[in-house]
């Protein structure tokens, strides 16, 4: 029994099932033991904390900073990642599929965060730059164009598996970041004049809308091939070297496909890093971050704040769009299933709990809760429970994130500050007591 | 080209269209129910309650419970079967109502004065806690009760008004009035008013916080008891049903101007309306080219165009204006 399956009993308790109309009513007893085991624990931990908090944040913060130096260290994180998958080829391939898949989220945390983070605009639809990004190379990219040709033309194109369209993923990566940018700004015009929550529903509309149309557009012409996805999508080729060759070795020891797929995404990532922090410094960054703050005031100020809006939508959905396009090479078959709503909430989770505001914060937060998610993945529906409860936690512990940048933190004390030292939300609830 | 003029001259009757009004307005008392919900937790704390989609899903198995352990179904005389229907309900609503409060306690409180997104995470993260707990725990499948209230109106035509969208659209409208009444005449509802407005200025007023946005989650979630009988007289649940239909219930109360209770109403019933229609009629309309698979499509559309020309909702927000 490893630890999992542990942590999956202790949760169940001691209780069997008692099914009635289909209904599991031992469902009842489990909840009973959950709120006593797990609440009491809680409670516990609680007192305890409470009871210690004064002692220990000082050592807390010198702890965390004496971490945080080394860490923020760029040469050691990138050294780190690096090593990582040779590290896990040792292991089997398990290990490297997982570091591979939370790397993903990481270029998509840092592309969200732009649009969340930097300028402010909540968006719960960021899977749909993703799935652009992958349907534009998947139908580029396979033999997908050449079916459709045989059944609109069939009198032109004779073969049923025609050759399709297979452009490289040299050119079609920047296309389908590009694509996935026009998507954007497409999205982003209607919805300028919307604000916080507004904003946030209207863009999960257009995610899920933009899966639904990738579900039917199977007619009147077969663009998508519907809910059956595009498959046997190209692997990456440079020069005569495919990323998906499983015959590919270095000296005596080969190389599994997914870890030239590391290595791509890690290129990606060290490409994105540098340049969404030069831009967050730049004048556009302070446009952003001024929006952010305030939109109006920053108008009056003479910012454009239409341009940069759309501006921030596109560059979001650039990074998006390309994550979408190494998704699709290197699983080589797309549906509509891939990108369901759960994706953009899963990112927006990764930023928020990072930290809003900071590359380092977005990255950290998809390592933080991809890695754990993606691990557990034998667990099904019980590793969203545990999913869920992590959030709950780590939000109530931290509601800042866990990196925030620093601008933002400075900015989130002065709100609680009223000017006169004392706190001033705490004055509220101190008069509410009187 | 022929083929589309026969698509919209033969397939769009009056007595259809009669029909999809009638479903409609009985789908739409369904999100007008959820959209109070929503409207009044945003109204009062400006924050997207994520978990209240699933609220409604826990009520709605609540009551399928209920059903199963009493041995009602199709046979059982009508006294006995409104009884049983009138204890799960009530028994639904208690139980969302204590898990509406539970959550406000747990995953809320401490979040009031928090960053604006910290609340919409915690809100997330119940709402995966509801769904998976229901699907890990209690039940995988899908479940319907067999139809236990039948019998109908004609109206005109082969055009007809069932008892059970009768039921809807009647206790939906009661439970409106109620609440309205709640809102606009109680020292309660005056409070919740206040809170509304100005958080810390309603705190100075002695108005005590924390009990009413306790209160303001408890009726909330009460009413998706109701909601959630609605429901399962008509369609099949599943642990999945809670966010789509919260979703949409969300979307009815922005499209009726959120924070404001006549609004979710219309709200929901305009969409009810929209997806009724839409599923009925796009493909007579598109000349095929869509289908009523695009049925969720057209609630986001309408959301969107909503707000582009509108967008404080129909009806307007009632919250003061926020940044």
């Amino acid at each position: 029994m490893n630890a999992l399956q542990a942590l999956e009993a202790l949760l169940h308790g001691p209780f069997g099932d008692f099914p009635v109309g289909g209904l599991n009513f031992g469902a009842v007893l489990v909840l009973a033991w959950q709120i006593v085991v797990f609440g009491g624990l809680a409670l516990g931990i609680r007192t305890l904390v409470r009871r210690r908090i004064r002692i220990s944040i000082p050592h807390a913060q010198a702890v965390g900073r004496a971490v945080r130096r080394p860490l923020g260290d760029v040469r050691v994180l990138l050294a780190v990642a690096v090593v990582l998958p040779l590290a896990e080829m040792l292991t089997g391939g398990y290990y490297l599929t997982v570091t591979y898949n939370v790397e993903l989220y990481v270029l998509l945390a840092i592309g969200l965060n732009i649009v969340v983070g930097y300028t402010g605009l909540l968006d719960l639809g960021y899977v749909a730059f993703f799935a652009v990004g992958a349907y534009v190379y998947g139908i580029f990219a396979s033999p997908q164009l050449g079916q459709t040709a045989h059944a609109t033309f069939h009198f032109l194109v004779p073969a049923s598996q025609g050759p399709g369209v297979h452009i490289s993923m040299l050119v079609m990566l920047p296309v389908a970041g590009f694509a996935a940018a026009l998507f954007g700004v497409l999205i982003g015009i209607p919805t300028l004049r919307l604000r916080g929550d507004y904003l946030a529903i209207v863009t999960l509309g257009f995610g899920e809308i933009t899966r639904i149309f990738a579900q039917n557009l199977d007619s009147p012409v077969n663009i998508t091939n519907g809910p059956n996805g595009v498959t046997r999508i190209d692997d990456m080729f440079i020069g005569g070297y495919s990323f998906g060759d499983i015959t590919n070795h270095i000296g005596p020891v080969s190389i599994p496909p997914f870890l030239n797929y590391y290595y791509l995404v890690l290129l990606l990532i060290v490409v994105t890093v540098f340049v969404v922090a030069r831009l967050a410094t730049s004048r556009v960054g302070r446009a952003w971050t001024a929006i952010r703050e305030d939109e109006v005031a920053a108008e009056v100020a003479g910012i454009h704040t239409r341009n940069l809006k759309l501006l921030a939508y596109a560059s979001g959905g650039f990074f998006g769009g390309m994550a979408g396009a190494v998704f699709a090479a290197g699983s080589h078959v797309i549906a509509p299933e891939s990108f369901q709503l759960f994706l953009s909430i899963l990112v927006l989770c990764m930023v928020v709990v990072g930290g809003m505001g900071s590359i380092e914060g977005a990255a950290l937060g998809a390592v933080a809760i991809g890695l754990p998610y993606f691990l557990s993945s034998q667990l099904q529906s019980l590793r969203v429970l545990i999913f869920g409860v992590i959030l709950v936690l780590m939000i109530a512990l931290r509601p800042q994130g866990l990196l925030p940048s620093r601008q933002r933190q400075r900015e989130l004390s002065e709100t609680v500050d009223d000017g006169t030292g004392a706190p001033h939300v705490e004055a509220v609830a101190d008069l509410q007591q009187v | 080209m022929q083929h589309c003029v026969d698509l919209l001259t033969s397939g769009i009757t009056p007595e259809g269209l009669l029909q999809q009004l009638i479903n409609g307005i009985a789908l739409g008392s369904i999100y007008a129910l959820i959209a109070l919900g929503y409207s009044m937790v945003y109204g009062v704390l400006e924050l997207i309650n994520f978990a209240h989609g699933d609220v409604f899903m826990i009520g709605t198995f609540t009551i399928y419970g209920v059903v199963q352990v009493t041995h009602t179904g199709p046979s059982t005389s009508l006294p006995l079967l409104l009884a049983v229907l009138l204890l799960g309900t009530l028994v639904a609503m208690a139980v969302c109502a204590l898990l509406g409060f539970s959550i406000e306690r747990v995953a809320y409180r401490r979040l009031r004065n928090a960053p604006r997104l910290a609340p919409l995470i915690s809100a997330i993260g119940v709402s995966f806690v509801l769904e998976a707990w229901v699907t890990t725990y209690l039940t995988d499948r899908d479940h319907a009760l067999p139809t236990l209230i039948s019998g109908q109106w004609p109206i005109y035509g082969n055009v007809s008004v069932t008892n059970v969208q009768i039921v809807m659209v009647v206790s939906s409208i009661a439970m409106m009035v109620g609440l309205q009444f709640l809102v606009r005449r109680t020292r309660l509802g005056r409070g919740m008013r206040a809170v509304a407005q100005d958080r810390e200025a309603a705190a100075l007023m002695g108005v005590n916080l924390d009990s009413v946005i306790s209160f303001t989650f408890v009726i909330g979630s009460a009413l998706a008891g109701v909601a959630a009988l609605l429901w399962i007289l008509n369609y099949s649940i599943s642990s999945s049903i809670g966010f789509l239909a919260g979703l949409k219930a969300f979307t009815a109360a922005v499209i009726g101007g959120i924070g404001n209770i006549p609004g979710a109403m219309l709200g929901g019933f305009f969409l009810g309306l929209a997806e009724a229609f839409g599923a009925a009629y796009v493909a007579n309309i598109s000349c095929g080219f869509f289908s009523s698979s695009y049925q969720s499509v057209f609630a986001f559309a309408l959301l969107i165009l909503i707000l582009v020309f509108r967008p404080s909702g129909l009806l307007r927000e009632r919250v003061s204006e926020r940044a």
